[in-house]
C-alpha cells in the first residue's frame, strides 16, 4: 500500500515538475520544485521573513551616517568610507549591508520605531505585540492564503511576546528540515503512512486527547494547535521540494554525502524559512542571539558578527526568494533596541531594517548622535502597519501606514 | 468570633487537602527555617483582620448572610432548589512578589488558576526514547535520527517541550513504524478488525500506552474504534491497518504527555 501510494507521490511530483517546468524559467529556477508553484504564477504570494537579533540591534547598521563626525566612540564610522547612500536619505553600513545583493540595496528603508523601552524583556515583548495580541499571528492570519502552516518559529530559539492564535493561525516551531519535507509529502520512504489515513489517524488522535488537553490549555496549547495544524498539512496536497539543491545553495553540512537538515544555526534557520515560505508560510520568524554587544563602542563585534553570522545566508536567501515575479517577499532585521553610546548600551529606540520588493529606498529611523529618533516616530504598531502596507495585506490589521514616504 | 475561627480552620485545612500553600505558592518550602508560631511555613498565621478570609465576606459559605447558603432563609433559592451551586474550585492565593534586578516584577504575568488546571506537560524527546520501547516492546527505527524534529534541548539548559504539526506528524510516523512491528506477530492482528476486536485492542492499547486502568471514555474508545473500522478499509493488510490504528493511540496526548 505505501509503495504505491509512494509510486503515486512520486507521479504527481512529476506532474508537478512538468507543470511549473515554465514558471521556474520565469521564477528565474530559484531551485525549488512545489507542485502549488504554478497555480501561484498569477498572483504575487506575500510572504516576510522576520530576523529577530536577540539583544539588540545596532542603528550603525540602518543610520551609518548618524555616527559620521562624532568625536570619540562612533561605532566606528570614521569616514566616509564606512557609510554607503543609498539615496533618499538611507546610507547604511558599508562594510555590512553595503554588501549585500543589488536587489536589496535598491529595495531597502529603515524605519523608526520608538517603543522608548530600555529593558530587554519589556522591549523584546513589545517588540511582537501589538494591542495584547501576537502582531505575528495578527500579520499571518490577515495574509491570509491557504497554506496549512502559516506561521512559523524556524529553529528552536523561542521568541518573545504572546503566542496565541489568530483567526486560526498558531506559530508552529521547524526544527528540522527532513521531517517537515516528509509532513508536507515530499518523501518517498516506504515507511510513511497513508496521507489520508495519516491525517484520519491524527483526528482520532485528537480526540482522544481532548480529556488531556482541556485542563492544560496554556501548557498543552503547542500540542492542541499541534494537532489541527498536522491535521491540515496532511490533508493539503502533496508538495515536492528539491532539498539538496537548496541545502547546496546555503552551504549547508554534509555527512558521508547527506546533507544536514536540523534547524540548529542560522543558515539552517534561514534554509528551512525558505523552506516554509515556499510551501506557503506567510509569516517565518528567525532569533538569533548573542546581540547584547555591551562596550562594543567601534562596533567591531557587531559586524563581525553581521558578516560572519547573518548576510552570508540571508544573500542566499535574498537572491533565491526575493526577486521572483510571482512572489512579494520581504525581509524585516530589527532587534530589542538600538545601542547607545558611548558604551554600546540599551537606547530607548530602534531602528528596523526592511527590504522588500513595494519598499522605497529612504528612511524614517535615523538616529541622531545620541541614538535617539525623533518626537513623534511611530512605535511598534507603526512598524507592523508598514509591513502589512508593503504586503499589500488586506486591510489595515494595524492601522493605516504611518511610513508612506518609504513605500512604493 | 467562634464562626469565623472555624471558618479560618476550615478553610486552611481545605487548602491544604488540595495541596495549596497561602503566601509561598512558586517557592520550595522544604529548605526555609520553621515558624515556630505555626509548624507550616507555607501557611500564614491565621488573622481576624486577614482581608482574604474576612468574616464578613459573602462568599463565605457558612456566612450567615451569604445568600447562596442554604441555610440562610433569606436564600432565595432554598425552598424550592435542594442543590445549590457547587462552590467555585479552591484557589491559591498569588504567593510572593519577586522584583529582579532592574526592578522588573518577577511575579508578572503570574497565572491565577483554578486549582488542578495546567498541570499537563508535553514529554521532552529525552523521555519519548525510553517511552516507545518500554509501551511497544520495540524500538522504532525512526525515533534514533528524530532528536532535531522535537528539538533537543542543550546540556544545562532548560525549555519547556513544544509539539508541532512536524513533531506530532513525526510522532505518528515512529508509532505507525513502531506499531508495524508490534502488530507484526499476533493471532489477533491476522484478522481484520470487527467492532469488538477492535474496541478490545483500543482498550488495551489505551491501558498501555497511557498508563490508565478504567477511566478510558467511550468518546475515546470510538474514535480509535473508528480508525480501524472506516479509516484503514482502503487498507488491505489486516496488519497493517491494526498498526494504523495503534499508532493513532500512540501519538494522542495519553502517551505525549504527562
Amino acid at each position: 500500500m505505501n509503495s504505491k501510494f509512494s509510486r503515486r507521490s512520486l507521479m504527481q511530483g512529476a506532474g508537478a515538475l512538468a507543470g511549473v517546468a515554465a514558471a521556474s524559467k520565469l521564477t528565474g529556477a530559484s531551485g525549488l520544485i512545489t507542485s502549488t508553484a504554478h497555480a501561484q504564477v498569477a498572483a504575487e504570494k506575500p510572504a516576510l521573513l522576520v530576523v529577530y537579533l536577540n539583544g539588540g540591534y545596532n542603528a550603525l547598521f540602518p543610520s551609518a551616517d548618524s555616527f559620521l563626525g562624532v568625536s570619540g566612540n562612533n561605532f566606528g564610522v570614521t569616514g566616509a568610507n564606512m557609510v554607503k547612500d543609498l539615496g533618499n536619505g538611507l546610507m547604511v553600513d558599508a562594510q555590512t549591508y553595503g554588501t549585500l545583493p543589488t536587489y536589496a540595496l535598491q529595495h531597502m528603508a529603515s524605519v523608526g520605531v520608538r517603543h522608548g523601552l530600555t529593558a530587554h524583556g519589556a522591549a523584546q515583548a513589545a517588540n511582537f505585540t501589538v494591542m495584547n495580541r501576537s502582531s505575528l499571528l495578527m500579520l499571518a492570519s490577515a495574509m491570509g492564503g491557504d497554506a496549512a502552516i502559516k506561521a512559523v518559529q524556524s529553529g528552536n530559539q523561542g521568541l518573545p511576546g504572546p503566542k496565541t492564535p489568530e483567526g486560526g493561525v498558531s506559530l508552529q516551531t521547524i526544527t528540522d528540515m527532513k521531517s517537515t519535507i516528509a509532513a508536507l509529502g515530499g518523501a518517498s520512504d516506504p515507511t510513511i503512512p497513508d496521507r489520508t489515513i495519516a491525517a484520519a489517524g491524527l483526528e482520532a488522535a485528537q480526540t482522544m486527547s481532548d480529556a488531556r488537553l482541556k485542563p492544560s490549555p496554556l501548557m498543552l496549547a503547542s500540542a492542541k494547535e499541534g494537532y489541527a495544524a498536522g491535521i491540515d498539512t496532511l490533508k493539503k496536497p502533496v508538495q515536492m521540494f528539491n532539498y539538496n539543491a537548496m541545502a547546496q545553495a546555503y552551504a549547508l553540512p554534509q555527512n558521508n554525502g547527506v546533507y544536514a537538515t536540523a534547524v540548529n544555526n542560522f543558515t539552517a534557520q534561514i534554509a528551512c524559512a525558505e523552506l516554509m515560505i515556499t510551501a506557503g508560510a506567510n509569516v517565518v520568524a528567525v532569533s538569533n542571539g548573542g546581540w547584547d554587544t555591551h562596550g562594543d563602542s567601534n562596533g567591531q563585534t557587531v559586524r563581525n558578527k553581521m558578516n560572519q553570522t547573518i548576510l552570508p545566508a540571508l544573500k542566499v536567501f535574498i537572491n533565491r526568494m526575493m526577486n521572483l515575479p510571482d512572489r512579494n517577499v520581504a525581509v524585516v532585521i530589527y532587534g530589542d533596541f538600538a545601542r547607545s553610546l558611548p558604551g554600546s548600551d540599551h537606547a530607548s529606540a530602534l531602528t528596523a531594517t526592511v527590504i522588500g520588493k513595494y519598499v522605497k529606498v529612504g528612511t524614517t529611523g535615523k538616529v541622531n548622535a545620541n541614538v535617539t529618533l525623533p518626537a513623534g516616530s511611530p512605535a511598534v504598531p507603526g512598524l507592523y502597519a508598514y509591513l502589512a502596507s508593503i504586503l499589500k495585506t488586506p486591510g489595515q490589521p494595524f492601522g493605516a501606514n504611518p511610513h508612506p514616504t518609504i513605500t512604493l | 468570633m467562634k464562626t469565623s475561627m472555624k471558618m479560618l480552620v476550615g478553610a486552611a485545612v481545605a487548602m491544604l487537602a488540595a495541596g495549596c500553600s497561602l503566601g509561598s505558592t512558586d517557592v520550595n518550602v522544604g529548605h526555609m527555617p520553621q515558624d515556630p508560631q505555626n509548624p507550616d511555613p507555607g501557611i500564614e498565621n491565621p488573622k481576624p483582620n486577614n482581608p482574604d478570609v474576612t468574616p464578613t465576606d459573602p462568599t463565605q459559605p457558612t456566612n450567615p448572610t451569604n445568600p447562596t447558603d442554604p441555610t440562610n432563609p433569606t436564600n432565595p433559592t432554598t425552598p424550592t432548589d435542594p442543590q445549590p451551586p457547587p462552590p467555585p474550585p479552591p484557589r491559591c492565593d498569588m504567593g510572593r512578589t519577586y522584583t529582579g534586578f532592574a526592578g522588573t516584577e518577577l511575579h508578572a504575568g503570574r497565572v491565577d488558576n483554578d486549582l488542578g488546571l495546567e498541570r499537563g506537560r508535553v514529554k521532552p524527546f529525552s523521555a519519548l526514547t525510553g517511552e516507545y520501547p518500554r509501551v511497544l516492546g520495540n524500538t522504532p527505527a525512526m525515533l534514533a535520527g528524530s532528536d532535531s524534529t522535537f528539538g533537543i534541548v542543550p546540556a544545562r539548559w532548560s525549555e519547556e517541550p513544544q509539539l508541532s504539526a512536524i513533531s506530532i506528524y513525526t510522532a505518528y510516523r515512529i508509532a505507525f513504524q513502531g506499531c508495524l512491528t508490534a502488530t507484526a506477530n499476533g493471532a489477533q492482528y491476522t484478522s481484520v478488525p470487527s467492532n469488538t476486536t477492535a474496541e478490545t485492542e483500543c482498550r488495551s492499547w489505551m491501558k498501555k500506552f497511557w498508563s490508565r486502568q478504567t477511566d478510558v471514555s467511550q468518546a475515546e474508545v470510538d474514535a480509535c474504534v473508528k480508525v480501524a473500522m472506516v479509516d484503514t478499509t482502503k487498507e488491505t493488510d489486516p496488519k497493517r491497518r491494526w498498526a494504523y490504528t495503534c499508532a493513532s493511540v500512540l501519538t494522542s496526548a495519553g502517551f505525549m504527555t504527562y
